[in-house]
């Protein structure tokens, strides 16, 4: 078992004028599962493949249990990977496929046998062994991908987007059963996902990248009640944070009528008048007569049975603006419904208008 | 801890994966024997090129140097006396006509192969295909006496006819499986917009196959091109031969009649032969390299 | 959990495709009906075309074999004849062993360097203009190859030239012992392009997370070859060789122009199956017109190399593979 360290690492693309990934700095602890999360082409993939030995590094150092991998080559990394497509080769069976970096590192066959079995009962794949992947269904090839990294019993796992290729439902199957499988073998992990929701339900931590820097580093429940800054605000969550633009006036913000106080320390922190207001979808309450609102109309309703989101059209103060709303799923209101909103007190992000950063609690 | 330093924006090539970067010996070898091999090639091209403006000297003095004068009448006296110019233009005409003329004839009948699905059209593509297998040597005793019945032999069009023919099951075997991969949609909505199955296959079917239709083409105008032995069998007249028949008698002229032969002459010659392919190819190259493995790789 | 959710994905899949097994074999649609009325029209114009000059022909060739005949006067029914004097002729035998020997050796040396170039060119910097080039035989007439590859080996050729210049003695590469190799490997020379740039195209569809699993396994270059590339572009190389199979049978011009001409035939030490079919009728000066003998050889040719295919194809039957 080991941690991963990224000090300082940098990545650059022959050709290319910018760093795919960007002075990235990551502590991973030993057993610890990490999310990678971001939007396309943010460099979750790269990252990830400079851990494997897949990709050079440009700059920077990795380090695997205290030990420099930046120059080894990947079978000396200690490490296993699960591919998005799985790589499982296709004229072998599953036992050949799950035992083949076995094979090739020279472990006795009797030791490849029992590791194979093992695995192959864990994932209960055992009815399948003398099957080739073509003969499989998506969830089973997923599971002999996993198999494969298993049978290696190695320090780190390293996953990119192993669930992309499955079906809505048996992607949140086998989320769980990933997650309590990598509690049990206790391995450390990284984990590559462009689905927020994975990323919040299965990570320890969660690092968010966007255009290969590291916005956020934090537990999932940090991530989602601070966001570092509106990047992380706007990409996280589902519908994500509305965020609103505001300026200051004395010691308030004011957005449209809604006056919302602000801290010293915030002030302080400005770089200018301009401040970013976030609400989540949940922060909104209806307004009572007379009070300061944003008023807004109706345009589309969204039911899930068990939450309701309302997608309205704001009025801010000449601008108009989408907003997100989550509503009473049992009183769910029309479309072109009039509704008067405003956040609850000390639900509400402030970030600076310029920089996007998070201000000062 | 190792000092990294940063890299300069101005670095341009990635630093490559752990591992891969091991020049082994046998990739060192690999690698210099492949780019011989290349050099190789163009260097006999050059060589020809080269040598068709030589005298017969200056080819054997220094054979791998550039001219050191341009001896156009080397050209002149392959194109006129050694008949490269009255073969050249029966090469194209028959070359022309035949690629196309197989073209019209195998198109309908690919077609009509791979939209069927009946176990008659599935015999019938392996039936055709198996003409690919069948060499000219063992056709081609029956395929001259029947000609000769008809009076088409040591005659142009009789040639045409027997280019013709014989490049049909490599035709319809590629034109086949091009069709094949189309998409059945077009054709069902074709249908309902009220098309007949001719009319779906001129309006719809063959724009659509226009690629493959036009590989189709190339490829068999560089296979009968370059075709000898039906015209050395066929062709006895001198007026009537083909490019390659010049280039073989030229040949002989050359070597067994004159004490003083004219080499650079001959490179002439062979020039008139191999440059129009090798435009063709420098024009065309990728579809005409995708052209022949896709049919293998398919 | 999982296992259930998977059974109801299977069983939508075979939902569909059994839907879709009754829509063919039910009710035909229209456009399917006019499709059939038309099928012959479409075809017939090439079945014709192709009874004509390829199965009719092919058939008189046993035939003719069977005859003594010199194509003007009435064919004379022998028997097995010409089997049995084939049989005991050094010149068949020569043919015959040549064919082979193409078949074989130069198919062996093709599809080795072809695989080579396909790990070299993988990895190497210009590998597009490198491809392209090597291509070039392709285009160019065997006939021109033949005569410039003649020009390279001549006593005064262009090897000698640059043996000499290194102060080497000159070799005469193009003694009689030596004419045969100096064909296999001319054809050689000709022939990797094309079979390197198949098999090159089947490497290319590998999708490169192979290659990378493969490195993460610690694979040296030796063990990504026969575990990744060679499974995963077998079909192709099945096809690859039942192609050189038959083209192999099929060469000619190149034998022909090394040391022919329109009016002589090479020495009969270099002949293959094509040049002593020829030769047997048409070709030289004073044409032998046996036909019935040159369809003999060329038919049993045809059959051994039919055989062949058949075994070759039968042999290198894998599992189709799908990624
Ligand atoms: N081999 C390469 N050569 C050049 N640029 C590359 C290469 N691979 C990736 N990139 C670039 O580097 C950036 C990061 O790519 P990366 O594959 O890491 O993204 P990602 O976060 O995994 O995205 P996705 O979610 O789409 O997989 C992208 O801008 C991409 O275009
Ligand atoms: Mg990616």
């Amino acid at each position: 078992m080991a941690d991963v360290v990224f000090d300082n690492v940098t990545r650059i693309y022959a050709g290319a004028e910018t760093p795919a990934v960007d002075a990235l700095e990551l502590e991973i602890a030993d057993g610890e599962l990490v999310v990678l999360v971001g939007p396309s082409g943010c460099g979750k993939s790269t990252t990830l493949r400079m851990l494997a030995g897949l990709e050079g590094v440009d700059g920077g150092e990795i380090r695997i249990g205290s030990h420099d991998v930046t120059h080894v080559r990947p079978k000396d990394r200690d490490i296993a990977m699960v591919f998005q497509e799985y790589a499982l080769y296709p004229h072998m069976t599953v036992e050949q496929n799950i035992g083949f970096h076995l094979k090739i590192a020279k472990v006795p066959r009797t030791e490849i046998a029992r590791r194979v079995t093992e695995a192959a009962r864990m994932l209960d794949l055992t009815p399948y062994l003398q099957r080739k992947p073509g003969k499989l269904s998506g969830g089973q090839r997923q599971r002999v991908a996993m198999g494969r990294a298993i049978v290696r019993e190695p320090q780190v796992f390293l996953m990119d987007e192993p669930l992309s290729n499955l079906d809505a439902k048996l992607r949140v199957q086998t989320r769980t059963e990933i997650a309590a499988l990598q509690r049990r073998l206790g391995v450390t992990t990284v984990y590559v996902t462009h689905d927020q929701v994975e990323a919040m339900t299965l990570g320890d931590r969660v690092a968010v990248l966007d255009h290969g820097v590291l916005q956020q580093f934090d537990r999932p429940r940090a991530i989602f009640d601070r966001p570092a800054n509106t990047f992380v605000a706007g990409f996280m969550g589902s519908p994500p944070m509305n965020l609103l633009g505001g300026r200051l006036e004395g010691e308030d913000v004011r957005v449209a009528e809604l006056t919302l106080p602000t801290t010293r320390a915030q002030r302080e922190a400005l770089t200018s008048d301009e401040v970013t207001v976030g609400v989540r979808t949940d922060a909104f309450v209806p307004a009572a007569d007379g009070e300061a609102a944003l008023n807004s109309i109706i345009e589309l309703v969204e039911d899930l049975g068990s939450d309701a989101y309302a997608y309205c059209m704001t009025d801010l103060g000449g601008a108009a603006r989408h907003l997100a709303v989550r509503v009473d799923p049992d009183e769910v209101p029309d479309r072109g419904a009039k509704l008067r909103l405003r956040p609850r007190p000390g639900a509400v992000h402030l970030f600076d208008g310029r920089t996007g950063d998070r201000l000062p609690d | 801890m190792t000092t990294t330093t940063h890299p300069s924006p101005q670095v341009r090539r990635g630093t490559p994966a752990p591992g891969t970067q091991h020049h082994g010996v046998l990739r060192i070898i690999g690698t210099t024997l492949t780019w011989a091999f290349a050099s190789f090639n163009v260097l006999v091209l050059l060589f020809m090129l080269f040598s068709s403006f030589k005298t017969t000297k200056e080819i054997f003095r220094a054979p791998w140097a550039p001219p050191s004068s341009l001896h156009f009448e080397n050209w002149s006296q392959a194109w006129s006396n050694g008949g490269f110019g009255s073969a050249a233009v029966n090469t194209i005409l028959v070359v022309a006509a035949s690629s196309v003329s197989v073209l019209v004839i195998a198109a309908p009948a690919a077609y009509a192969l791979s939209r069927t699905q009946t176990r008659l059209a599935g015999g019938l593509t392996v039936f055709f295909t198996l003409g690919i297998g069948i060499p000219t040597q063992v056709t081609i005793i029956p395929i001259f006496v029947m000609m000769a019945k008809v009076n088409l032999v040591n005659n142009l069009f009789g040639l045409y006819v027997v280019y013709t023919a014989v490049s049909l099951p490599f035709t319809v075997f590629l034109l086949t499986g091009f069709f094949r991969s189309l998409p059945g949609r077009l054709e069902e909505a074709a249908a309902i917009d009220g098309a007949g199955v001719v009319r779906t296959f001129v309006q719809i079917m063959l724009p659509l196959a226009r690629s493959g239709l036009v590989t189709a083409l190339i490829l068999n105008i560089i296979g009968l091109w370059h075709e000898t032995l039906i015209a050395l069998v066929f062709i006895q007249d001198q007026d009537k031969s083909t490019l390659s028949l010049s280039l073989l008698s030229f040949m002989s002229t050359i070597t067994s009649f004159s004490d003083n032969p004219n080499w650079g002459a001959l490179f002439a010659g062979v020039s008139i032969l191999v440059l129009p392919m090798l435009a063709l190819y420098v024009w065309l190259g990728r579809r005409i390299v995708e052209g022949i493995t896709v049919g293998a790789t398919k | 959990m999982i296992r259930e959710a998977e059974r109801a994905t299977a069983t939508t899949t075979a939902g569909v495709t059994d839907e879709g097994a009754v829509r063919s074999s039910g009710a035909r649609s229209t456009l399917e009906r006019d499709r059939r009325r038309l099928f012959l029209p479409f075809v017939l114009p090439a079945l014709v075309l192709y009874l004509v000059f390829f199965i009719g022909p092919a058939l008189a060739a046993v035939w003719i074999s069977f005859t003594r005949w010199n194509g003007s006067t009435d064919a004379e029914w022998v028997g097995t004849r010409n089997y049995e004097v084939l049989v005991d002729d050094p010149v068949f035998h020569t043919a015959f062993v040549n064919t082979l020997l193409i078949l074989v050796v130069v198919g062996v040396v093709v599809f080795v360097i072809a695989f080579g170039l396909t790990m070299v060119l993988r990895e190497m910097r210009g590998r597009n203009a490198v491809r392209s080039i090597l291509f070039t035989p392709y285009m160019v007439s065997a006939i021109v190859l033949s005569i410039l590859w003649g020009f390279i080996f001549q006593y005064d050729g262009l090897v000698n030239s640059l043996l000499e210049a290194f102060g080497m003695e000159p070799v005469k590469w193009l003694s009689a012992g030596n004419l045969m190799p100096m064909i296999l490997l001319g054809m050689v020379w000709i022939n990797v392009g094309l079979y390197a740039m198949i098999i090159l195209a089947a490497v290319d569809r590998i999708p490169n997370q192979y290659y990378e699993d493969a490195a993460l396994a610690g694979t040296n270059s030796l063990q990504r070859f026969f575990y990744v590339t060679l499974p995963m572009t077998w079909d192709v190389v099945a096809v690859a060789a039942t192609l050189w199979t038959i083209n192999s049978l099929k060469i000619f011009e190149f034998i022909f122009a090394f040391g022919g001409t329109t009016t002589d035939l090479p020495s009969t030490d270099v002949w293959n199956s094509a040049l002593f079919v020829y030769g047997m009728s048409f070709g030289g000066r004073t044409p032998a017109y046996a036909f019935g003998y040159a369809s003999a050889a060329a038919v049993l040719m045809l059959i051994l190399f039919a055989v062949f295919v058949i075994l070759l194809r039968r042999i290198m039957r894998r599992e189709p593979i799908e990624f």
